[in-house]
C-alpha cells in the first residue's frame, strides 16, 4: 500500500525498554517500532520476552523502564486503563470474553450506553452499537443478543478483535490470534487484518507459524534472551534465517528421516466406543512405532485417548497390551500397567504449576518409588533421576526447585515430558505434545519422542500441527466424527494427504 | 540415534541475582516473627520471660490449638480450605468420651477417637469421593452434628463424676489434662505439650516423607493434574481428612478432661483459631504450598503473641486489635517476599 510522506512516522515508539522479573531480566534494553499502516511480526522462542514486552504495552507492569511513545507522544503505561486511554488494543491467545454473556455485553463492557439520566442500561441503543463494530469485523450477520457460547471459536475471536476496535485503538496487538482457528478461518482472519491496515492501524503480529508471518506481515522483529536481535522488511528474509536468528544457532534440517524399527505389536484395541464421542475405533501400535491419530478438532480424539487410559468410561470394546486383555478403571491402573498420557493442556491438567521442577516430574510415580509407604523426594536416586531427565531435554533453567509457573511455555512443556518419561512407559500416548512451544524446544521433544520409540516404546501421536505429524508418525490414523475412516503410511504422509483425510476426503478414505 | 549433540546448553546472559533479605524472609518465613516476639518479650519482662515457667505456659496455652493445627494443615494442603465441622468434631469426641467414663477409662479414650474418626469419614467420603464443596459440606455437617448431639443427650452438658459411679475413674479422665512429664530430672512438661510435639514431628514425617504427602501435594496444587498423574484422589482426601479428625478427636478429649465437663459448646471457635495459626505458618488456601515446621511456627506466633501482650497488660479487647495488625502484618510479608522471589 501507498505511505504519503506525513504519515510516516512511527505508531509505536519503545526506546531501550527493560523489565526485571526476581532472577531474571526479562527484556533488556528493547527498541521497538511499529509504523502506522503495517504489520509487525514479533518473533522469538518462548521465554525470549515478547509477552514481556507485549505485557509492558498492555500497562501490567509499573517499573518499567525506558520511554514509550504512542504517535510520537511520550506515555507512561502503569495500568491497562492507560494502556486503553492511550490507544493500545491487546487480543490474547486465550479469548477474554465471558462465555455465557452475550456478545453486544462483552463488547461493550465497561462501557454500556443508558437512558438518558437513569442508571439503567439502554439495551436498543447497546445492540445498535455493538452491530457496527459486528460490521467492522465482518460479522454483520450475527446477533449481538446471542451469548458467546453459542458462537464458534473463529467468530469469538473475531467478536474479540470487535471489541478492541471499540476503545479506538491506534496500535493493536495479537498474540497467537491463530493458534485455534482452522486454515480457512485463518483466511478470514487475515482479510480482516488486511482492513484494519488499510485503516492506518499498526499491528503487532505475534505467531510461531512462520508460513503465516510471511503471508500477513511487512516487517519482522526477532528477540532473543530479552533482546532484540533484529528488526527488518519480510521480503529480506527467509524462514530458515529467522529460525537461526531465534534459536542462535543453526538449525539442522527439521525433521530427520528416522530408521524405525517396528517391532512385535504391543497395544491394540478393538471396537472401542464411547457413546456420542467414538465409535468402534480399531488399531494396533507395534513396538517402536509412532502411531499418529490426525483428524479435525472435535473429531474425538482427545477423547479416545481418556478413555483408552480410564479417565472417561468406556462403553463397549476391548484393549490388549502385549495380547493380555486389559481395561483400566484410572488412570493408575494404565501407570501401573505402562501406559502413559500427556495431557493437551498443561496448564489445566498436566503440570501442578505452583510446585517445582522435581515435583512435577516425579508426580506420576511417587507411588511406584515409594517404599511401605515412605517417599523421599530428596533422595539421592530421585535427585538424579530428577536432574538426568533435565539434561536430557535441556529444561532451562536446570533448577529442580524451581517452581513451574515461572518457567515460559516451552520448558513447561519439556517439564511434562519428564514426568511421563520418568515413567518409563511402554505405550505413551501424546496429545499436541508441543502446542504453543518455540521451534527450540519443540527440535528437543521431537528428539526425546524419537529416541523412546526408538528404545521400544509404542507412541501414539495426537496432533493438528501437521509438520509434526508429518515429520513424526511413522503412519497415522484417521478419526473423523468419532469414526476411524482411513490409515496414511509413511511413503504418502504429506501435509495435504493428512488435510484430505482428515476432511473426509482423498484416496486414503475407505470407510 | 537424533541429533542429540545439536542441543548443548546455552550460556543464558539473563540471570540475577536475587534479593538476599527476602530469600531470607521467605527462608525463615514466620519465624521471624517468632523470633522478633521473642526479643520483644526479653525487653518487656528480662526478669521472667525467658523463664522455664512462662515458656511452658506459651506451650500450654497453644496445645490445643496445636494438636488440631496439625490435623487441620492437611485439609488445608489439599486445598480443601477449612473444616468448617472442627468444632463439633471436638465437642462430639469429647462428649463421647466422657458418657463412655461409666465402662471404664481406656473404653473413653478409645471410644472418643472413633467418634471423630467416624466424623473423619464422613467428610473425607463426601468430599473426597462426592467432590461436594469442602466449606458448604463441613459447615452443614457442624450443623448436623450440633443437633444430632443435643438431641442424644437433650441438651444437657455431662460431668465424669456423675457419669461414673467409680470416683478414680473419673481422676484418672480429669488427670489427663494434668499431668506433668520430667518431674525426674526437675521438669513440668504437660503432657498435653509432649503430645502436640510428638504429633508435630509424626506431621512432618507425613507430609513430608510418605507418598500420600507427597501426592497430597500435587493434588492441593491441582486436583486435575493429581487424577491424570494416576493418583487415587479420593483415597488420598479421605486420609487428609481422617488424620484432621484423629487430631481433633485427641484435642477434644484433652478440652473434656480440663474443662472437667463434656459439652456440645466445647471447640467452638477452634475452626477459625486453628486455620489462622496454620496460614501465619506459611500455608495457603489456595494448597499445595507451606510445611509443618512452618506451622507450628504459626502456633507458636499466636500463643507469644499474646503472652507478650499479656506481659505488657494490654486489656483483652485491645488484644484483638494488636493480633489482627500483627496478623496482617504477617500475611502481607509473607506474600510480598514471595511475589519479589517469583513464587506466588
Amino acid at each position: 500500500m501507498a505511505i504519503s510522506k506525513d504519515t510516516q512516522e512511527y505508531a509505536l515508539e519503545m526506546k531501550a525498554v527493560s523489565k526485571q522479573f526476581p532472577g531474571t531480566l526479562a527484556v533488556n534494553k528493547v527498541d521497538f517500532q511499529v509504523k502506522k499502516g503495517e504489520v509487525h511480526a514479533l518473533l522469538g522462542e518462548n521465554g525470549a520476552g515478547k509477552s514481556t514486552l507485549m505485557k509492558m504495552l498492555a500497562g501490567s507492569f509499573t517499573d518499567y523502564t525506558g520511554d514509550i511513545y504512542v504517535l510520537g507522544e511520550k506515555v507512561q503505561l502503569h495500568s491497562p486503563a492507560t494502556a486503553k486511554a492511550a490507544g493500545i488494543g491487546m487480543i490474547y491467545q486465550e479469548l477474554s470474553l465471558a462465555r455465557p454473556i452475550s456478545i453486544y455485553e462483552n463488547l461493550l463492557v465497561g462501557r454500556l450506553p443508558v437512558h438518558k439520566g437513569l442508571p439503567f442500561v439502554n439495551r436498543k441503543q447497546a445492540v445498535a452499537q455493538a452491530k457496527e463494530l459486528l460490521a467492522q469485523v465482518g460479522l454483520e450477520h450475527i446477533d449481538p443478543e446471542m451469548p458467546i457460547s453459542e458462537i464458534s471459536q473463529c467468530e469469538a475471536q473475531l467478536v474479540e478483535i470487535a471489541k478492541v476496535l471499540g476503545n479506538d485503538p491506534k496500535i493493536i496487538v495479537m498474540d497467537e490470534p491463530t493458534s485455534a482457528l482452522s486454515s480457512e478461518e485463518v483466511g478470514r482472519l487475515f482479510r480482516i487484518v488486511e482492513q484494519l491496515k488499510a485503516r492506518g492501524l499498526a499491528i503487532v503480529y505475534i505467531s510461531h507459524h512462520l508460513a503465516e508471518i510471511f503471508t500477513v506481515a511487512d516487517r519482522v522483529t526477532v528477540m532473543r534472551d530479552g533482546m532484540k536481535i533484529t528488526t527488518c522488511d519480510i521480503g529480506d528474509t527467509n524462514p530458515q534465517q529467522l529460525i537461526e536468528m531465534m534459536v542462535g544457532r543453526s538449525v539442522s534440517e527439521f525433521y530427520k528421516d528416522r530408521e524405525s524399527t517396528v517391532g512385535d505389536e504391543l497395544f491394540r484395541v478393538e471396537d472401542l466406543s464411547r457413546w456420542g464421542f467414538f465409535h468402534h475405533v480399531n488399531f494396533t501400535v507395534r513396538a517402536g512405532e509412532i502411531m499418529g491419530i490426525t483428524g479435525l478438532a472435535g473429531a474425538g480424539r482427545s477423547e479416545l485417548a481418556r478413555a483408552i487410559v480410564g479417565v472417561d468410561q468406556i462403553d463397549d470394546g476391548k484393549m490388549y497390551l502385549r495380547g493380555q486383555e486389559v481395561r483400566f478403571r484410572n488412570m493408575h491402573e494404565a501407570i501401573d500397567a505402562g501406559i502413559g498420557y500427556l495431557t493437551e493442556s498443561r496448564k489445566t491438567d498436566g503440570l501442578a504449576l505452583t510446585q517445582s521442577i522435581a515435583d512435577n516430574a516425579m508426580s506420576a510415580i511417587i507411588y511406584r518409588r515409594s517404599k511401605f509407604g515412605f517417599y523421599n523426594a530428596k533422595s539421592p536416586a530421585n535427585r538424579n533421576l530428577v536432574k538426568e531427565l533435565i539434561q536430557r531435554l535441556v529444561v532451562y533453567p536446570a533448577q529442580p526447585e524451581r517452581p513451574v509457573n515461572n518457567l515460559s511455555g516451552g520448558n513447561q512443556q519439556k517439564v511434562l515430558l519428564t514426568k511421563w518419561l520418568a515413567m518409563e512407559p511402554s505405550v505413551l500416548i501424546l496429545d499436541e505434545p508441543t502446542r504453543g512451544v518455540d521451534v527450540g524446544a519443540k527440535e528437543v521433544i521431537h528428539n526425546a519422542i524419537r529416541s523412546l520409540a526408538a528404545a521400544g516404546s509404542a507412541v501414539i501421536l495426537i496432533s493438528s500441527d501437521l509438520p509434526e505429524m508429518v515429520g513424526l508418525a511413522d503412519r497415522a490414523v484417521v478419526l473423523r466424527n468419532g469414526y476411524i475412516i482411513g490409515e496414511v503410511d509413511r511413503e504418502d504422509m504429506s501435509e495435504q494427504n493428512l488435510l484430505l483425510a482428515a476432511n473426509g476426503e482423498g484416496e486414503h478414505v475407505h470407510a | 540415534m537424533p541429533n542429540s549433540t545439536n542441543t548443548t546448553v546455552r550460556k543464558d546472559t539473563r540471570t540475577q541475582e536475587m534479593n538476599k533479605f527476602m530469600v531470607i524472609v521467605n527462608r525463615l518465613g514466620i519465624y521471624v516473627v517468632v523470633a522478633l516476639l521473642l526479643i520483644a518479650g526479653q525487653c518487656i519482662r528480662p526478669d521472667k520471660f525467658f523463664t522455664f515457667s512462662n515458656i511452658n505456659s506459651v506451650l500450654q496455652a497453644v496445645s490445643l490449638t496445636g494438636i488440631c493445627a496439625v490435623g487441620l494443615a492437611f485439609i488445608v494442603y489439599s486445598a480443601n480450605f477449612n473444616d468448617m465441622s472442627l468444632p463439633m468434631t471436638i465437642a462430639f469426641s469429647g462428649m463421647v468420651s466422657v458418657q463412655l467414663l461409666q465402662y471404664n477409662f481406656v473404653l473413653s479414650i478409645l471410644g472418643g477417637i472413633a467418634a471423630g474418626l467416624l466424623m473423619g469419614a464422613v467428610n473425607g467420603f463426601v468430599i473426597g469421593k462426592l467432590r461436594a464443596h469442602p466449606i458448604i459440606w463441613s459447615m452443614a455437617f457442624n450443623f448436623v452434628m450440633s443437633g444430632i448431639v443435643r438431641w442424644a443427650w437433650a441438651g444437657n452438658q455431662i460431668y465424669p463424676d456423675t457419669i461414673t459411679e467409680n470416683a478414680a475413674t473419673a481422676e484418672q479422665f480429669y488427670a489427663l489434662a494434668r499431668t506433668y512429664l520430667g518431674k525426674s530430672i526437675g521438669l513440668q512438661i504437660p503432657l498435653m505439650v509432649v503430645v502436640m510435639l510428638v504429633m508435630f514431628v509424626i506431621g512432618h514425617v507425613i507430609l513430608t516423607y510418605t507418598s500420600f504427602g507427597n501426592q497430597l501435594k500435587i493434588i492441593g496444587s491441582n486436583y486435575d493434574v493429581g487424577r491424570l498423574s494416576g493418583i487415587n484422589c479420593a483415597r488420598v482426601v479421605f486420609i487428609a481428612y481422617m488424620i484432621n479428625a484423629l487430631c481433633a478427636a485427641i484435642c477434644g478429649i484433652f478440652l473434656a478432661s480440663l474443662s472437667k465437663v463434656g459439652a456440645y459448646y466445647n471447640g467452638e471457635g477452634y475452626d477459625f483459631e486453628c486455620v489462622t495459626a496454620v496460614l501465619l505458618g506459611g500455608m495457603t488456601l489456595a494448597g499445595g504450598k507451606g510445611n509443618m515446621v512452618g506451622v507450628f511456627g504459626g502456633v507458636l506466633t499466636v500463643g507469644l503473641l499474646t503472652n507478650v501482650m499479656n506481659l505488657l497488660g494490654i486489656p483483652t479487647f485491645n488484644q484483638y486489635l494488636v493480633q489482627g495488625v500483627v496478623f496482617l502484618f504477617i500475611v502481607w510479608i509473607n506474600t510480598n517476599s514471595a511475589r519479589k522471589l517469583g513464587k506466588s
